[in-house]
């Protein structure tokens, strides 16, 4: 503790509060029961807002879209991508583009976010967020298709940094500059991914506090937690693989309060995109998460008391 | 020092050439073991997502056929747009032409079927007219009105129980064999009249009616061109296509012949 609390600007129109990701298997129970939202124990809901992924409603109508609008008129929502492939060195899908662009218009999001990753090459969608080597040609191609995206939506978005498995013999910037810099170039927030951070950190054998440390905290619009899985090399090094498909690790939870401490509340979403829980044990995890905001807003009014 | 254009072309490459090269730009430890971290998501993914695309034929192959099949489709074919629920357009064809398939002959349609189910799910919303709006036309109009068909309306012909089939795998313990040889072949009309898709077999009279209409013909250039009895079929086919929803609009031509 100490220090002014580096809190950020109004980045998105989300509440700085625990959000979910939104799952076709959980549309009737958060339209039937709101209260869901609510954890035992708890008097306020802790899922706030909801996330989802452009490319499942890309479709021209049906079921998709009818839900997407249901939810949309009780809840903000973040549209975060996973298909634009903004580090591609090729040109950005113009078609994809425009789809996002109507989505954005459609339903008004509070939060437009992509990652720092390629998935594409030359129309081949390779439906994974492949790594990039940090240096000035890819600073340059990624900004540029940062400022294409901001021109094209009309609104600035957030960039996520990546969780990796490698590094290139390419790269001369480490990832937070790398960040950083294009923020500052495009206008651009960050989305901080804790679990990415500290999946790199550990597979890259780099120390996920000082990333945290030096990572730009009035930038961030928003934070991602997620469960990993822990493996090993043939050398029997650690090997974390981000897989979303449990709770968040213990060690996430902690960076994440270190996080918070510096930054005050930020809109922060449980991501959980695979073994998909039952509804209940997803708003425990948010309510974990919407104990730390709200504790650091309360921390704040106290210090601003 | 590779481009990033080189950097991602040989990348993409081996990620789905599974004997070929670990990219050199690669600058970790065991880079190998990393890489194929990535290979893995990829091809895992992309299977993955054929299998949510396509239940029934995954059911009636078993997993591992399933995974077998995949796995030859998708290091061929990566999807086109970065939108999972439109990938495997060309999988029903690849089934066709798969030799390990030949023993499952209808799979191939049952691919079909679930495809034409998936982009009916997806397809532009838009409330089906009644039969009764068919009271609106002067008789003498009729024979020169032109149905447009529903967004969501999709026909499947097959030679095979289709429909028979394709309900058996969401029934799965029952596991029975299906004795196809006491089944006639079944064509199908897929439709969505709200938000569920839903489907049932027609005969080749309504398939080939259809089929005329979607074409653009109008109802009596649509009746003349098939083996349609007026009298006795014509109005089992209408309620038909009224009651299953496949009727997006009617249009009157300006110039009546």
């Amino acid at each position: 503790m100490g220090g002014p609390l580096q809190t950020a600007p109004e980045m998105t129109g989300l509440p700085r509060r625990a959000g979910v990701g939104l799952r076709e298997d959980h549309y009737e129970g958060i339209l039937d029961n709101p209260s869901d939202t609510t954890s035992p124990g708890e008097s306020q809901p802790c899922v706030n807002w909801f996330e989802f992924h452009p490319e499942n409603y890309m479709g021209d109508g049906g079921a998709p879209h009818h839900y997407l609008a249901r939810v949309a008129e009780r809840f903000p929502l973040s549209m975060h991508g996973v298909g634009l492939s903004i580090g591609a060195a090729g040109p950005l899908n113009k078609a994809h583009l425009n789809r996002l662009k109507g989505l954005n218009e459609r339903y008004q999001p509070a939060a437009v976010s992509e990652h720092l990753a390629w998935s594409t090459h030359e129309s081949h969608y390779m439906n994974d967020l492949l790594p990039l080597p940090f240096n000035q040609e890819t600073l340059l191609i990624v900004c540029d298709h940062i400022d294409e995206v901001q021109a094209h939506l009309g609104r600035t978005i957030l960039l996520e940094n990546p969780s990796s498995y490698l590094a290139f013999q390419e790269s001369d910037m480490d990832e937070v500059t790398f960040l950083d810099e294009v923020a500052r170039r495009t206008g651009c927030g960050l989305l901080l991914d804790v679990n990415n951070v500290f999946v790199s950190a550990t597979n890259m054998d780099w120390s996920a506090e000082q990333y945290i440390d030096a990572f730009p905290k009035h930038r961030i619009g928003e934070i991602h937690l997620a469960g990993h899985d822990e493996q090993a090399l043939s050398d029997g090094s650690p090997f974390l693989i981000d897989s979303h498909d449990r709770e968040v690790a213990n060690d996430v939870w902690a960076l994440f309060e270190q996080v918070i401490e510096s930054t005050g509340p930020i809109p922060t979403l449980i991501e959980w995109d695979a073994d998909i829980p039952a509804w209940p044990v997803l708003v425990a995890e948010a309510a974990r998460a919407d104990r730390v905001l709200l504790s650091s807003q309360r921390a704040g009014y106290a210090l601003a008391g | 020092m590779h481009s990033l254009a080189d950097l991602q072309s040989n990348f993409k490459r081996s990620l789905v050439d599974l004997d070929g090269p670990v990219p050199t730009a690669i600058k970790s430890e065991r880079a190998g073991e990393r890489f194929n971290i990535y290979r893995n998501n990829v091809v895992a993914s992309l299977i993955d997502a054929l299998a949510d695309n396509f239940p029934a034929v995954k059911t009636l192959v078993g997993d591992a056929f399933f995974k077998a099949v995949a796995k030859h489709w998708v290091l061929d074919n990566q999807p086109d747009q970065p939108m999972l629920f439109s990938y495997g357009a060309g999988f029903a064809d690849f089934l066709d032409h798969f030799e390990p398939a030949r023993a499952v002959p209808y799979l191939a349609d049952i691919a079909r079927l679930e495809q034409a189910r998936r982009e009916a799910y997806h397809a532009a919303d838009g409330a089906p007219i009644s039969i009764a709006s068919l009271q609106d036309i002067p008789p003498h109009l009729l024979g020169d009105a032109i149905f447009i068909l529903h967004p969501a309306a999709r026909l499947v012909q097959s030679g095979f129980p289709v429909q028979t089939i394709w309900e058996s795998t969401l029934d799965k313990p029952s596991n029975q064999p299906l004795d196809l040889s006491a089944c006639p072949a079944e064509s199908v009309l897929v439709t969505r009249p709200a938000l569920d898709v839903e489907h049932q077999v027609i005969d080749h009279v309504t398939l080939d009616f259809i089929n005329a209409l979607g074409q653009g013909l109008t109802l009596h250039q649509a009746m003349s061109s098939g083996r349609l009895c007026p009298d006795t079929e014509l109005p089992s086919i209408l309620s038909t296509l009224f009651n299953t929803g496949a009727v997006g609009a009617i249009t009157l031509t300006d110039d009546p012949q």
